[in-house]
């Protein structure tokens, strides 16, 4: 299959080039002799990220977007395609060279209670980085350099020897972003940052990673089924439907001319808090249901509910396309 | 007669300084800490706050769901203008729960039985509450399966919940708290688990249904842009107490309370670019020790000496009232964005 070029600003070096990625998931048998059945959770997906930019990943549940994150991370195997950092081919390195290569890129979570030991103290939680890649020799060791990050993610210094339940969720959140800033990463995979959070601190946690970006220049790849907090923090944006990347395109282009039909539905769909232009707005609402991904229809996933939909639709799968300067769908109606 | 006596006439449910405690290994928790609440007939009302401002027990309360470690400390819950806690009121209550109060929650499938086919489950309701034999309740499941939009009823009722998906399983919960003609239909959180496309349908669903059958509504959720495009009247929730109500459109175009004020301008729009978010700093406080004055004072860039006392819920202007001493003060900055529309 050929490689599809998703590209923002043509003349600089992206950070992170991903192209034709797929992967598979063993998903249990019927019965003992039968063979495992395969998932295809994400199929042929490429994006390019450049520095000092935010892409916005969004999609329905089980679309694949955590499957996306953990990809590029290298948390999990790939069974097809290509991830590019930094010039360098990743797709295979193992070891010791990828454990360099991951203090280049982390992950924060999108549960803040889960993922912090709670019983390790904060200065222990986010030093923890620094001594396993052997920066510094033991937590004393990183009490400025701790004390930094809680500087940079605002949590008050105090903070160093309390113990997670001590904190709300919003301060938790900032926890494992100061552990995951520890290692001076360049690339962030935000996976569902603030999904856990109270509206009202959800803002906080926004507004902390937008700073952090203007003041260390990171990348993020902000994954998120919330469309309106992804067109605040983003600069480009992708939409996944059942595995496959359905449009990329600079967040205005995305939000202001959205072209495949899924999109457009997606966007009508998000309710915006004011009851007049919410009374105004037209909705689009299709019927019928998401795919199961452990067996999808053929063709276009999206098929089986789009009002454009033309006898092709059901044969061939459609191809990501440049439509518009930096804007690229994959429907063959479009 | 007064302003006052004509709402409560009107009352369907009337919820009267309703405190509800439970019991933890911390200490006595403080759910719900005096909520007064009414809802009229073929009124949709929605109930928003944060998580743990006592929305779900607000509905539990109703529903009669408070159990041990939980119990109603004081006040009172009335139906048509009678007491479904006192002595004489049980009997009402467990009547009309489930028949003519009906509740969705947030995840259909801890309320619905694995093991039961969706027809025999919503079968079973039909029976219980309105008598109807095997064969009728059979056919009227059919019915209230196309009324909520599932494709092939007849071949759904003989499909166990696991084989549905989600949104399909939040229909079957609809089509059974509808199955009796409720006049209350209480959702908390209906569309939360559900993508936004399939949340939309839901949310039509609901708002056909609400017309169609005259019914009220209470819907809770956090999703501020649910609320304004179902909703007539809202109440607002902050660590147990209702802060301030009043109608959908006045509630957004001018907030009275600083927590409301400061969520709406908190909330990210698909419509709006704002350079950057209004932050409410801090978090909600526990409801193990809960302050005795205002308790949305360590967050309010208003609080002042007096909101060491507690404000009482008070109108502010016609339909709308709000718990604090300077409702209706502009208590946020004007976001950078909205400041430059405005000059
Ligand atoms: N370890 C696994 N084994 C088998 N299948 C998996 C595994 N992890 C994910 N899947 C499946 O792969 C698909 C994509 O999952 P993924 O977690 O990437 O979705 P997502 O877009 O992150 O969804 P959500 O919004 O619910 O987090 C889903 O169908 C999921 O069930
Ligand atoms: N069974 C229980 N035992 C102890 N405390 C409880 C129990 N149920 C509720 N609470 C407490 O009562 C308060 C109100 O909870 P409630 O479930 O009503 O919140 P909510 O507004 O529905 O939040 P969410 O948006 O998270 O659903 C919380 O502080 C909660 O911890
Ligand atoms: S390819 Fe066909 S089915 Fe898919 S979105 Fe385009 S028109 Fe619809
Ligand atoms: S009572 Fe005081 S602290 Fe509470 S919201 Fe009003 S001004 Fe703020
Ligand atoms: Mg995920
Ligand atoms: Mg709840």
């Amino acid at each position: 299959m050929s490689a599809v070029l998703a590209s923002a600003p043509e003349t600089a070096q992206p950070l992170l080039s991903v192209r034709s990625l797929s992967v598979r998931y063993q998903a249990g048998r019927n019965g003992f002799w039968a063979r495992p059945r395969m998932i295809n959770a994400l199929q042929d997906i490429s994006f390019d990220l450049y520095p000092g930019e935010t892409l916005g990943l969004v999609g329905e549940s089980g679309s694949g977007k955590t499957t996306t994150g953990r990809a590029v991370l290298r948390r999990i195997d790939t069974s097809d395609g290509r991830i590019v950092f930094n010039g360098r081919d990743i797709t295979n390195v193992k070891g010791e060279e990828l454990r360099k290569l991951r203090r280049n890129m982390q992950l924060v979570f999108q549960d803040p209670y889960a993922s912090l030991n709670p019983r390790m103290r904060v200065l222990d939680i986010v030093a923890e980085p620094l001594i396993v890649h052997g920066l510094v020799r033991n937590v004393d060791e990183a009490r400025d350099q701790v004390g930094e990050l809680m500087r940079l993610v605002n949590l008050p210094r105090d903070a160093h020897d309390r113990f997670p339940h001590a904190f709300s969720g919003g301060q938790r959140q900032r926890i494992g972003i100061a552990r995951a800033l520890a290692l001076k990463p360049e690339f962030i995979v935000a996976d569902e940052p603030v999904s856990a959070l109270d509206v009202s601190v959800r803002a906080q946690v926004v507004n902390l990673l937008q700073d952090l970006q203007k003041e260390l220049g990171l990348s993020y790849l902000f994954i998120a089924h919330d469309l309106s907090v992804v067109r605040h923090i983003s600069h480009r944006v992708a939409i996944l439907y059942s595995g496959r990347m359905v449009e990329i395109a600079s967040r205005d282009s995305l939000y202001e001319r959205p072209m495949h039909p899924y999109t457009e539905a997606l966007l009508s769909a998000v309710p915006v808090p004011d009851p007049k232009t919410q009374r105004a707005r037209k909705r689009i609402v299709y019927k019928g249901e998401v795919p199961d991904v452990a067996n999808p229809p053929v063709g276009c996933h999206f098929h089986t509910r789009c009002p454009i939909a033309t006898e092709r639709c059901s044969l061939q799968v459609p191809i990501l396309t440049k439509k518009a300067p930096d804007h690229w769908v994959a429907c063959w109606n479009r | 007669m007064t302003e006052m006596d004509m709402m409560s006439e009107a009352a369907l449910l009337e919820i009267d300084r309703l405190c509800v405690e439970f019991d933890t290994r911390g200490g006595v928790v403080h759910g719900l800490r005096g909520v007064d609440l009414s809802v009229r007939r073929g009124e949709t009302l929605a109930i928003v706050g944060e998580s743990g401002s006592g929305k779900s027990v607000t509905a539990q309360a109703v529903m009669g769901l408070i159990d041990v470690p939980g119990r109603i400390a004081s006040g009172d819950i009335r139906w048509k203008g009678q007491s479904m806690l006192s002595r004489e009121g049980l009997a009402m209550a467990q009547d009309i729960r489930g028949k003519d109060v009906a509740l969705i929650f947030q995840d259909p499938m801890t309320s619905l039985n694995p093991l039961m086919t969706i027809g025999a489950q919503i079968g079973e309701v039909l029976r219980r509450h309105l008598g109807l034999s095997k064969i009728q309740a059979r056919t009227r499941t059919e019915e209230l399966l196309g009324a909520v939009g599932i494709s092939a009823p007849r071949r759904r009722v003989d499909q166990y919940p696991h084989e549905l998906s989600g949104g399909m399983r939040q229909r079957v919960m609809i089509a059974m708290a509808i199955a009796c003609e409720p006049q209350l239909l209480i959702a908390d959180e209906p569309t939360t688990a559900l993508d936004v496309t399939i949340q939309a349908q839901v949310l039509e669903l609901l708002a056909g249904l609400q017309e169609t059958l005259r019914l009220s509504v209470i819907l809770i959720t956090h999703d501020l842009g649910v609320v304004a495009g179902l909703c007539h009247r809202v109440a607002v929730m902050y660590a147990g107490k209702i802060i301030e109500t009043g109608l959908a459109d006045d509630v957004f175009e001018r907030p009275s309370h600083p927590y409301t004020q400061g969520l709406i301008r908190s909330t990210p729009r698909l419509d709006d670019q704002m350079e950057r978010l209004i932050a409410i700093e801090g978090s909600p406080p526990s409801l193990l020790a809960p302050p005795t004055g205002c308790a949305f004072s360590p967050r309010c860039p208003l609080s002042e000496p007096k909101c060491a006392e507690q404000p009482p819920l008070v109108a502010v202007h016609a339909g709308a009232s709000a718990a604090c001493w300077h409702p209706a003060t502009p208590a946020w900055r004007e976001a950078p964005a909205l400041a430059e529309a405005v000059s």
